[in-house]
């Protein structure tokens, strides 16, 4: 079971997320919509995991987020979770030490969440 | 190569062509300008040779006549006051009645014997002196140079021929003067000629004294003209002028003629030059239009560029925005019923509905995406069908409100309608499409707490739907674009694919209205539906 905190512009996904973790066992300590309350949430909360959306407009992006917690916060797992389907996004996420999964694989990402 | 290079690389070919065009018309006109000016070159010369071969020529003949005269009957005695002389002297004298100047005899010694018309009787017996007499006294007629005269006060030539005894041997001379003067024959036909402004004809005798001109101020006068103290003949120019220089071989004077450059060429070189300014006038504006045309074709295709790389970008923007919006409700969707279905008997009863709950707003969600583009599709293919027909537009705005309030119970939605019925000509459902979307739009762009208005009015001769809001309202540049295609919502945070309002504008138009954006009186937004207002039916609806 991992502390978990969640992060996405979009109610209905946001809520998607905080039930499905939920339910499979974790413990998910935050909900954010925005990425500047995903990185506040993070650095107060201190959660092992953090799966947090890509465009969240219009403060920091996902990859964005996650460049600023890798130097606080450099053991966080983090998975960026986004309908955007781009290579880049895929490598910068990568070269960040995150994963990128696309919405609407949700065995993948309690995969993910597992193995983080 | 970027198109502002390329472009500025086919103006400056342009410019090159231009200038090189230019250059060889210069060249050509120039080229002209100097045959010409050879060609008058030659001309000139030609004629003042064919002026000084007439002087020549008469001279010859002047210098015959007077041979005859004197050669004719017996010889003079030349002594002092003869009578006989004097007699044929008078005689000859009396053949030209109107004469300014007379002749006289000299002896060998160059002693004057006798003369008509002289000024002073005691000339006779006085010795005459003048350069050339001595020649003439050993034999060869002359014209001697230019002097003062004894039978007029005029300066004079004196044409002079040797007199001669039955043995030719030479006893003295005749010597006739003419006077240098504007009257004189001589003159008279040099002073009728003219060229140009500047040009001059002069006759000189040896010593350069003017005996005959076109300008009567020089007459008399040393003419001042270096080429001639040279003493080359022919075509010369010198001190801005032209100099041409002819002999007259039987008088042993020089023709000369002088004109300014700029007169002599001026009537080939004026043409030329005007020529030459009509053709670079004329080339310029030429290349002036040439090059404003193709500057402004070559911004056009830039602009039309510009705009064609506008639509790709758009269109590429558009194909994004529509797959992610589209991916949103699908991944919405199948989550929440596949974390149902993973987890259905660990979740109670509340939490199964409301997951199913979430997946058909994602569903209900993804409907709404694919009509808009599938309506967008529709109406710019043309393909789009209404179903006109004359309804109480109260009742349809009420029951479009109350719908969405039933979607949106957290949400205060107010209405407010006319009194009596509100008739328009409308296609129900598409009008019901544009009030929901223009309710979506009010709840995505306001707080979540603020109320949205809905306002139905009747002016008699239009009906309107208002629907306004709360939200942070709309900027000069979204009033002006908020209706075009894939311009999306008011905040940066606003989701949807920007088709919403465009569709609701062809919607209205097609049915013969009108839809307007502004701003309410707190700031917020107000859209408003305009359509003209029918006349109400025969009978009421439903009876």
């Amino acid at each position: 079971m991992s502390r978990i905190v969640v992060a996405d512009n979009d109610v209905d996904a946001l809520d998607l997320l905080v039930l499905d973790l939920g339910l499979e066992g974790h413990d998910v300590v935050g909900a954010a919509e925005s990425g500047e309350e995903a990185v506040a949430l993070c650095e107060a909360l201190r959660p092992d995991v953090l799966v947090v959306d890509y465009r969240m407009p219009p403060g920091p992006n996902g990859i964005e987020v996650v460049r600023r917690l890798r130097r606080t916060m450099p053991e966080l797992r983090i998975v960026v979770y986004s309908n955007y389907q781009d290579a880049r996004l895929h490598e910068a996420a990568q070269r960040l030490g995150a994963a990128y999964l696309h919405k609407g694989q949700l065995a993948a990402l309690r995969r993910a969440v597992r193995a983080a | 190569m970027n198109t502002t290079r390329r472009d500025r690389l086919v103006i400056g070919g342009a410019v090159l062509l231009v200038l090189a065009t230019a250059g060889l018309v210069l060249a050509t006109v120039l080229r002209a300008q100097a045959d010409g000016t050879r060609a008058l070159e030659r001309l000139q010369l030609a004629q003042v040779q064919q002026l000084a071969k007439s002087m020549d020529t008469r001279m010859a003949g002047v210098f015959e006549s007077f041979n005859g005269i004197v050669s004719a009957g017996p010889a003079y005695n030349v002594t002092v006051r003869d009578p006989v002389d004097k007699g044929r002297l008078d005689e000859l004298q009396s053949l030209n009645p109107k004469a300014r100047t007379g002749f006289f005899l000299v002896n060998s010694g160059g002693v004057v014997t006798n003369g008509t018309l002289l000024r002073d009787p005691s000339s006779v017996g006085s010795v005459y002196s003048r350069p050339g007499l001595d020649a003439v006294l050993a034999g060869t007629p002359a014209i001697l140079r230019v002097g003062p005269g004894i039978t007029t006060a005029q300066p004079v030539i004196v044409i002079a021929f040797p007199l001669r005894a039955p043995s030719q041997k030479v006893i003295g001379a005749m010597l006739v003067e003419s006077d240098v003067s504007v009257e004189s024959a001589f003159n008279e036909e040099v002073s009728q000629l003219r060229s140009g402004k500047t040009g001059e004809f002069t006759f000189v005798d040896e010593a350069g004294v003017v005996v005959a001109s076109s300008n009567a101020a020089l007459l008399g006068k040393p003419l001042d003209e270096p080429v001639l103290a040279r003493g080359a003949n022919g075509f010369h120019r010198a001190h801005g002028q032209i100099v041409v220089v002819e002999p007259v071989r039987a008088a042993g004077w020089r023709s000369v003629f002088r004109q300014d450059v700029d007169d002599f060429e001026g009537a080939l070189t004026g043409p030329l030059r005007s020529a030459l300014a009509y053709v670079i006038v004329a080339g310029l504006l030429g290349a002036g239009v040439a090059l404003v045309t193709l500057a402004r074709r070559l911004r056009r295709a830039r602009e039309e560029q510009r705009r064609l790389e506008e639509i790709a970008a758009v269109r590429e923007e558009f194909i994004s925005i529509v797959s992610h919006e589209l991916r949103t409700p699908v991944a919405g969707m199948m989550g929440f019923l596949q974390t149902t279905l993973d987890h259905w008997e660990v979740m109670t009863e509340g939490e199964r509905q409301r997951a199913i709950s979430r997946a058909m707003s994602s569903a209900r969600r993804l409907h709404s995406l694919t009509r808009d583009v599938l309506d967008t599709s529709s109406i710019e293919a043309a393909g789009m069908t209404y179903t006109m027909e004359d309804v109480d537009l109260r009742e349809e705005i009420s029951s479009a409100v109350a719908a969405e309030r039933d979607l949106r119970p957290d949400r205060v939605i107010t209405l407010e309608l006319p009194e009596s019925a509100a008739w328009v000509r409308c296609d129900v459902d598409r009008m019901r499409q544009v009030v929901t979307n223009l309710l979506d739009n009010a709840v995505k762009s306001s707080p979540p707490l603020s109320p949205i208005g809905v306002c139905v009015t009747d002016d008699g001769a239009t009906v309107s739907v208002s629907v306004c809001d709360h939200g942070p309202g709309l900027s000069d540049a979204e009033l002006t674009r908020v209706f075009e295609k894939f311009v999306r919502g008011r905040t940066s945070t606003s989701t949807g694919t920007g088709l919403g309002l465009y569709i609701s504008r062809r919607l209205v138009e097609a049915q013969g209205g009108t839809i307007t954006a502004g701003r309410g009186p707190d700031g917020g937004a107000v859209f408003t539906v305009t359509l003209p207002r029918a006349a109400a039916p025969a009978e009421p609806v439903g009876a």
